[in-house]
């Protein structure tokens, strides 16, 4: 699993779209993680209920045919300026 | 297995990830040689799931897209 930042996900997915045209499907999930990725070491206590503004969502893109996989964990701050890059990204792949 | 009408879908995503929100996943899948868009949110119990092969259904994916931020 290829972890990327925002950006490099973006471009791969940009890329995903565009080899897909012929064949395949471009697959995309999106899913709320509760914690960081990079967790602090063992002893330190759990969190407690979290916090929304520390939410993370994990995001997933993957090219059906080829197995190809691109993946990112959004921030809550980041979340608009992503999802509109993100919704940039599908009009122009899904319509033309 | 599909759900028909979209305003139902989104009403119902809507409401399993306010009750949910650790656990609800949402799935686009998308084939370019169809036209088609799947829509899938799922909280491992339920499972909603929406096709679109409509223009004008994108605007309302965006919508949907804004939920889980």
């Amino acid at each position: 699993m290829v972890l990327h930042d925002a950006d490099g996900f973006l471009t791969q997915l940009t890329r995903m779209l565009e080899r897909s045209r012929e064949k395949g499907a471009v697959y995309v999930t999106m899913k709320r993680c509760a914690f960081a990725p990079a967790a602090p070491a063992a002893g330190v206590a759990r969190l407690s209920p979290v916090d929304p503004a520390d939410c993370r969502c994990l995001v997933r893109a993957v090219l059906g045919s080829t197995k190809a996989t691109a993946s990112t964990m959004v921030a809550a701050k980041d979340h608009r300026r992503f999802m509109k890059s993100y919704a940039n990204i599908m009009k122009a792949g899904a319509t033309a | 297995v599909y759900i028909e009408d979209w305003d139902t879908f989104y009403a119902e995503a809507e409401k399993l990830y306010l009750d949910h929100p650790a656990h609800t996943r949402y799935s686009l899948k998308y084939r370019h040689t169809d036209g088609k868009v799947l829509l899938k949110v799922t909280n491992d119990r339920v499972c909603l799931q929406y096709q679109t092969d409509q223009q004008q259904d994108l605007k309302r994916i965006e919508k949907l897209n804004n939920i889980f931020i």
